[in-house]
């Protein structure tokens, strides 16, 4: 077993102990703060930031390994926003970690308004869906300003927050700015800002997914009808054998995705793997309903804790339709001659001279 | 029950080692060579259909032909995943492999894995140069998914076996030298997977009819071979008697997991790429994105796949999987295509679109049923997942 499995087991271990049914039907609209506290205290809010700014030093396999199980628990808390996004941004800039979730304010579209001012910009306006807001002490805002994106840490108290949630029941609030100072980061783009929260997001699917596949294999086998457990009827064999094809699809997605963030050339990965992460959420979600039948349909059972997260995540931070436009258009560029040498088998590159932004 | 992160899980690190890189570009410019010099029209299923001595022994020729085979049997020295590169390049381009396809994807490591010094020596050079080629006798015409109910029969006898029965889909058999007939030996269908052994037989013996079955382009690929109290002698049995179905067990994990499981349309796709391309404008881009990201997923999973294997795992769950969601991707790609680029269009330019999809959408029910239905393999799953 090797340390990555051993990471592994201790997360889930410390989810399946923490985060039960009962925290998840209390932290509906909400956060659990007891959850965070127990991933602070074993180290696993910051695992891959680097070693002098406070962090693990770990590799960002280990920060994805640990957002896919947040999402296959259905975990109550910013981990993915705030290690995958918040702190990459926050350690580009140079900032040492802190206690608590450090939550992304991501302002990419021309939400704000920015006034050039003392080296960077001032900005003001509203950003709408916000994930965490009003829980969080620390906000990372990342404005999209002049063909790059800069970047400032915004006290919690320092915005007006208008609580909403997504379908989950997950708080999305809209954040309003008055004068926040923002400084431009060297070497990042929208796209890269954009890349990393999809790839955070595509995650939490992943693991969900998991987690859905998971309860029909065992509501398959217990639930009994006509004298015998579904699992006994070839439909709903196949039902959890496409069922587990759509996951492996999109586990292995996403692993790519997470291997070419690291080696720096995350786009074309990252595009894919939320599309294909998108497209199986609603089939799994699907067909789950569909095993479960009636009871899965209800507010008791906890089915919905995770088709509900499938449902609102395939929607964030880019659907499908979005990155399959981005990754279309990167495979029509490269034209029939380079479709398979330039886009598909082409290995990650570095591109040459620029620091590593993944 | 394991959850299925555990079940279905493959390993973490499948970085390509940069002689595996390399040798996929000597691949690829080769074939871009030929491509241009006219050796060959890139098309849907050529891995398959298009059977082509010639560049069977070019490529053997130049050792991309059994390269993860020992070179004391003619191989290469290399690995699955040299093989993987190139399997990859063959099917990326499109190019008509199918006389030595069959030898270097099962009946070779079959030979390796299960046959005697004497078989490996006599069949494994010649395969790795492009000149001796494989047919596969399985499938009965009363004998299709539910292949152990097999009825074609080998009796022992002085120095060997005779053996009669009726294979059919057996894929270019009017053009190899050989094929390996899984039959039964011992036993009777009730017995089902014990008693059944492969033999090697050679087609031109005495007593072998080799006919064609047409599928529903005309085409003539698949054959029926009956076997007529056919002599076979004793060097032709390959492994241990009564052990044919776990022998074959091993090969259906290769033969399912390949990238040709989900590459066959990739032509098309080519096409697809280009016409949208030529035309301009934001039509078509999404659809094709959709396609490259299931793409990219597929290589992955199937990538995964050949590396299990290679570290000696048998991930026939795995596999699949990966046929099973390939084929489907197979078929994707047809229906797509045909919405985005209207009919008025798919002559345009060199009319190679158009011949691309008329291939992949005829095709289309092959990729479903060979090598295991889709309806098996989803049973397979399930069972492999605990149901």
């Amino acid at each position: 077993m090797d340390e990555r499995d051993l990471l592994i087991d201790t997360v889930d271990a410390l989810l399946t102990t923490h985060c039960g049914p009962e925290v998840l039907q209390a932290a509906r609209g909400s956060w659990a703060p007891a959850v965070w506290k127990e991933l602070e205290q074993a180290g696993l809010t910051t695992v891959s930031v680097a070693a002098d700014l406070g962090g693990g030093g770990g590799a960002l396999a280990d920060t994805a390994a640990i957002v896919r199980l947040t999402g296959r628990h259905a975990a109550p808390v910013p981990l993915a926003e705030s290690a995958l996004v918040a702190l990459w941004l926050g350690e580009l800039a140079g900032e040492a970690v802190r206690p608590g979730p450090a939550v992304p304010v991501l302002a990419l579209g021309g939400e704000l308004t920015s006034t050039p001012a003392g080296g960077g910009w001032t900005v003001s306006g509203s950003v709408h869906d916000v994930p965490w807001a009003r829980i969080a002490q620390r906000l990372v805002l990342a404005v999209a300003v002049d063909d790059t994106v800069a970047v400032g840490l915004v006290d919690g108290t320092a915005v007006d927050v208008a609580e909403g949630t997504n379908i989950a029941g997950e708080p999305r609030d809209t954040v309003t700015i008055d004068g926040a100072r923002v400084v431009a980061l060297d070497g990042v783009s929208a796209e890269h800002v954009r890349v990393r929260a999809a790839l955070a997001r595509t995650g939490l699917m992943v693991g969900a997914m998991e987690r859905v596949l998971d309860l029909s294999m065992i509501y398959a086998v217990q639930r009994e009808q006509f004298g015998r457990p579904l699992a006994r009827f070839q439909v709903i064999r196949h039902y959890i054998a496409e069922m587990a094809g759509e996951v492996a699809a999109a586990r292995a997605g996403f692993d790519a995705a997470v291997d070419a963030v690291a080696a720096g050339d995350g786009m074309v990965a990252v595009a894919a793997a939320k599309v294909r992460a998108g497209r199986s959420a609603g089939e799994v979600a699907g067909l789950a309903h569909q095993i479960h039948g009636a009871i899965g349909f209800t507010d008791e059972h906890v089915l919905h804790h995770s088709t509900t997260r499938l449902w609102a995540w395939r929607d964030e931070d880019g659907t499908e339709a979005h990155w399959a436009g981005v990754l279309g258009r990167r495979a029509v560029e490269a034209g029939a001659a380079g479709l398979w040498s330039g886009c598909i088998a082409a290995p990650p590159l570095r591109e040459h001279g620029e620091q590593e932004v993944s | 029950m394991k959850g299925v992160a555990d079940l279905l899980r493959l390993g973490d690190d499948l970085s390509l080692p940069p002689s595996a890189e390399e040798l996929r570009l000597e691949v690829r410019g080769f074939l871009e060579e030929e491509r241009v010099r006219g050796t060959y029209t890139p098309r849907c299923d050529a891995w398959h259909t298009g059977f082509s001595p010639e560049l069977s022994r070019k490529l053997g020729a130049r050792g991309w032909i059994g390269i993860s085979w020992p070179t004391r049997y003619g191989g290469g020295g290399r690995t699955a995943l040299d093989r993987y590169v190139i399997t990859e390049e063959l099917l990326a381009a499109g190019a008509p492999v199918a006389a030595h396809w069959v030898s270097d994807r099962q009946t070779g490591p079959g030979l390796l894995r299960y046959g005697t010094e004497e078989q490996r020596h006599r069949f494994m050079p010649g395969m790795a140069a492009g000149e001796i080629y494989f047919a596969l006798g399985m499938s009965e015409p009363d004998s299709g998914s539910d292949l152990a109910s097999l009825r074609t029969r080998a009796e022992p006898c002085d120095g060997g076996w005779r053996l009669s029965g009726t294979k059919v889909w057996s894929s270019h058999a009017h053009t190899c030298q050989f094929i390996t007939v899984l039959c039964r030996t011992a036993g009777t269908s009730e017995d089902k997977h014990a008693g059944l052994s492969q033999l090697i037989v050679d087609l031109s013996s005495p007593g072998v009819s080799v006919r064609p079955i047409r599928i529903l382009t005309g085409a003539h690929h698949f054959n029926e071979v009956v076997f007529d109290d056919v002599s076979v002698p004793a060097e032709g049995l390959l492994g241990e008697p009564g052990q044919g179905w776990e022998q074959i067990t091993a090969e259906l994990a290769l033969e399912r997991s390949g990238p040709e499981r989900f590459m066959s349309t990739f032509p098309l796709l080519v096409e697809l790429v280009e016409a949208v391309a030529r035309r301009g404008g934001h039509g078509g881009v999404e659809a094709i994105g959709e396609l490259v990201a299931e793409l990219l997923a597929l290589r992955r999973l199937s990538l995964a796949v050949a590396v299990a294997i290679e570290s000696g795992e048998a991930p026939g769950l795995q596999a699949a999987l990966v046929k099973d969601l390939g084929t489907r991707f197979e078929r994707r790609v047809g229906e797509v295509s045909r919405l985005v680029i209207e009919p008025g269009a798919r002559s345009d330019h060199d009319g190679a679109f158009g011949e691309r999809l008329a291939e992949a959408v005829l095709l289309a029910p092959g990729a479903h049923l060979r090598g295991g239905t889709n309806e098996i393999l989803r049973g397979i799953v399930a069972k492999g997942l605990g149901m």
